[in-house]
């Protein structure tokens, strides 16, 4: 099935391995995707009313709007705009940019979001996009936001990737750990001896700690992993890894700069790679 | 006060009040006391009125409070420059307020000082309405507050068709010229090589992206920037024109801001009201009966909801009051364990809730109107630097006989359990002897303290405490028992009723509770035969 498209009616975060990744392009080209599947909604979390990127001071991509499009940001941002529009709600509470508002359009345009800082907001808003018909919703996510991304039932996540050759390998790894978390199973059925249950994030040091009579290890959530794909990979081989809550990984984008696809495909697990979407502006004319 | 109201329990107790707009909640927060039996006879009617509208016509009382809970806090200066949100929550605080006093039944509406007169500017703000049915709610600038706003937008829309035309005919050549097909994409990602091919299409922006591969993007050419540029100039020029139908749409409200606030006192009497019924209903509450001051406070069936809640939790059963202080001052006795605190506290919550403006937890209750609800006791005072418990409890009782004209109601619990048993009895009898001097003053005391000196006309009361004859034939047949069976069985043998007490000397019962509770029946012997050597 066309990945993009499997994200018609879900609720799915898009979030980016690192600043620049791509994340808006593709909140772009998946929008233009799905609107004819149904009504779109999308929002982004936090506060990013920048008009070039803090780390690259490149002009950032716009969000473009159409008319029927749901969408929250807050109501300077959205007099900024190019959108004519109508209010739905108002939300309690209120931003640095002005008070967060649920809105639908009248008149396409570019718009720039900003969102909730917090899961109990992001929860009442997504809440607010279904109950005005947005069948499917996507929110422009930020890299230290995955913990939103766990918090929610029934949320997946798309994480955009950039890879160059002085990251490939890294980039490579993040997914290989990514993909592997993905698949880790719900604490449930666990017997008590053996089983340590960890609060807070697994890193190297705790996991050296750990007495060797434990067998299996329940962690909060795939946000909690603080560890690289190797040291992921070799905890697992003596450890049955298990998560409190469930989270769902929808696919990987990968944007690649000066390595061809071939090159970052070799070696990787062949469902892995069936799980990602190369850059989807370069289709036309691979 | 608080002190009272902690001792009563009184927030556990309204966690099941629950007022459905941020007006009632703030209400709640506010706890208003009343002390005029007209007003308090006023509201209870209204409860009782609410009552009645619950049983006979729940879809309309259903109707209101769906409204009650659509309405936004107006948290910002009505009177100030107003922008979109705020001017978007005014519409829908209108909304929904116009829509709940047009339904209220006359009485409920003259009542709440609900007197609706902001049609026009509720008018005014929804002009335009929504694109989609049953979106009440939705707020936009409409063009009908400004010709040249339609103007614009229509403008606005003609150049968009243009723009769309204009590009769909740009991208279907560069398909048909160069096969680049932009379906969906603002850009594409070309390889390099072969790239040099491009540079001459004039429609065509071309940026390298990496080693390997340039970015083309669709140029809009002369024709497009003229349009685009235009569609700037007209996109500002309708901000603009927004920003006058906002100004002017804040004016007009800035008008109304003294109606609004009355609108807001009259939705949060409502949601109380309804609140009240509702809670009033829940837990089968009782109109208190008000009477005149110094009568009797009488009290039939009282229970103390928070306890009895507890004692469910732990298969307990409950005994509600029932009992009637004719005398200005009493005093409670009776077992540990025996009742004393709850007595008391369900004296002090059904007080506080009839002067709160609630109907109460009893099969009824009479009662007088105090100017101040006042405990003394542990467990609910804030710590006083370098004061003992019996420090603290003084300084309370400073305070109080300080104010000797005041109507109040003091209650106290447990006062000097910590000090020397004969000279707290002394320093209690002086203290309720205090209280007697006082006429506006009633006092109640639970105490253990034996060899009190009442003053001629107080009364003293005790609770029925063991019964004796059916504890007996459990006596001996002590074994390792839990602690909530043990806290059963003092449950199963003490009697929780409120009786006028003879003054007649009769034995505690610390020592049955004490083996009941699993003292080594060996120490409890000896304890028995020590007190009847005493005796």
């Amino acid at each position: 099935m066309d990945l993009v498209e499997s994200l018609a009616g879900r609720t799915a975060f898009i979030v980016g391995s690192a600043k620049n990744a791509g994340k808006t392009t593709l909140l772009n080209f998946a929008l233009r995707r799905l609107r004819p599947l149904g009504g779109v909604g999308f929002l982004s979390i936090g506060v990013d009313g920048e008009e070039r990127d803090l780390v690259f001071g490149c002009p950032k991509p716009r969000i473009r709007a159409e008319a029927g499009d749901l969408l929250v940001t807050s109501d300077r941002m959205l007099q900024a705009s190019e959108l004519g529009w109508e209010l739905l709600e108002v939300f309690p509470g209120s931003t640095v940019l002005g008070r967060l508002v649920l809105a639908r359009v009248r008149r396409g345009g570019t718009v720039e979001l900003c969102g909730p800082e917090n899961n109990e907001r992001l929860s009442q808003m997504l809440t607010a996009l279904r109950g005005r018909g947005a069948r499917t919703i996507l929110v422009d996510g930020a890299v230290d936001r995955m913990t939103q991304v766990a918090s929610l039932p029934g949320a997946g996540f798309v994480h955009v990737v950039r890879a160059d050759p002085a990251r490939l390998d890294s980039a490579r790894d993040a997914m290989r750990l990514a993909h592997s978390l993905a698949a880790v199973p719900l604490a449930e059925g666990l017997p008590e001896d053996g089983t340590a249950v960890f609060s807070g994030a697994l890193t190297r040091g705790r996991l050296a700690a750990l007495p060797l009579s434990t067998r299996a290890l329940v962690l909060e959530d795939f946000t909690k992993v603080f560890l690289t794909w190797r040291e992921w990979k070799a905890a697992t081989q003596r450890l049955d890894m298990r998560f409190a809550r469930r989270w769902e990984l929808l696919f990987f984008c990968v944007v690649l700069s000066d390595v061809s696809r071939e090159d970052f495909a070799s070696g990787l697990e062949p469902d892995l790679l069936a799980r990602i979407l190369f850059n989807p502006y370069e289709v036309a004319c691979a | 006060m608080r002190e009272a109201w902690a001792f009563a329990e009184l927030d556990a107790f309204l966690a099941d009040y629950r007022p459905l707009s941020p007006y009632g909640l703030a209400a709640k927060d506010r706890a208003v006391f009343f002390t005029e039996p007209a007003a308090l006879e006023r509201e209870y009617g209204l409860i009782e009125r609410c009552l009645d509208l619950l049983a006979s016509d729940p879809t309309a009382v259903g109707r209101w409070e769906t409204r009650l809970k659509r309405l936004p806090a107006l948290d910002f200066d009505l009177e100030g420059p107003l922008g979109l949100s705020e001017l978007f929550l005014l519409k829908k605080f209108l909304l929904h307020v116009r829509g709940i006093f047009a339904d209220l039944p006359e009485d409920l509406r003259a009542a709440a000082g609900a007197d609706w007169r902001s049609e026009e500017l509720y008018h005014l703000l929804s002009r335009g309405g929504s694109t989609r049915e049953g979106e009440e709610e939705a707020f936009h600038l409409s063009e009908s507050h400004l010709p040249e706003l339609g103007e614009v937008r229509a403008g606005l829309e003609k150049l968009e068709g243009e723009l769309r035309t204009l590009r769909e005919g740009q991208l279907s050549g560069l398909r048909q010229r160069l096969g680049l097909d932009f379906s969906g994409r603002d850009f594409l990602l070309v390889p390099a090589e072969g790239a040099g091919s491009l540079c001459g299409e004039p429609d065509l922006l071309i940026e390298p992206f990496d080693g390997a591969r340039v970015s083309v993007k669709p140029g809009l050419g002369v024709r497009g920037l003229e349009l685009a540029a235009a569609r700037e100039r007209l996109i500002a020029r309708e901000r603009a024109l927004e920003a006058q139908v906002l100004a002017g749409l804040g004016a007009a409200a800035g008008r109304e801001a003294g109606r609004m606030r009355g609108y807001q006192e009259a939705a949060e009497r409502v949601d109380g009201w309804l609140a009240k019924a509702r809670l009033a209903a829940a837990h089968r509450l009782a109109r208190p009966r008000l009477c005149e001051d110094g009568a009797a406070i009488e009290i039939r069936g009282g229970r103390h909801i928070p306890l009895e809640a507890r004692n469910r939790a732990l298969g307990l059963d409950y005994t509600p009051l029932t009992c009637t202080f004719a005398a200005r001052v009493g005093v409670l006795h009776g077992s540990n364990m025996g009742g004393k605190t709850a007595a008391l506290k369900t004296v002090a919550l059904l007080q506080v809730l009839a002067q709160s403006g609630f109907f109460v937890p009893a099969e009824s209750f009479r009662t007088p109107l105090f100017e101040q609800i006042d405990y003394v006791g542990e467990d609910v005072r804030e710590p006083v630097a370098g004061l003992s418990s019996f420090g603290l409890e003084l300084h309370a009782v400073l305070g109080l006989l300080r104010q000797p004209g005041a109507r109040r109601l003091v209650l106290l619990d447990e006062f000097a359990k910590t000090t020397n048993s004969r000279e707290g009895a002394a320093l209690l009898s002086a203290l309720l002897a205090a209280f007697w001097r006082r006429p506006a003053c009633r006092a109640l005391a639970a105490t253990h303290l034996a060899g009190l000196t009442l003053p001629a006309g107080a009364a003293a009361y005790r609770m029925r405490g063991f019964d004796a004859g059916a504890f007996r034939e459990f006596l001996g047949a002590e074994a390792e028992l839990p602690l909530a069976e043990r806290l059963a069985r003092i449950h199963r043998f003490m009697r929780y009723e409120l009786v006028a007490d003879d003054g007649a000397p009769r034995a505690g019962d610390a020592l049955k509770v004490a083996r009941v509770l699993g003292l080594e029946a060996e120490v409890v012997d000896e304890a028995e035969r020590l007190l009847e050597r005493s005796r």
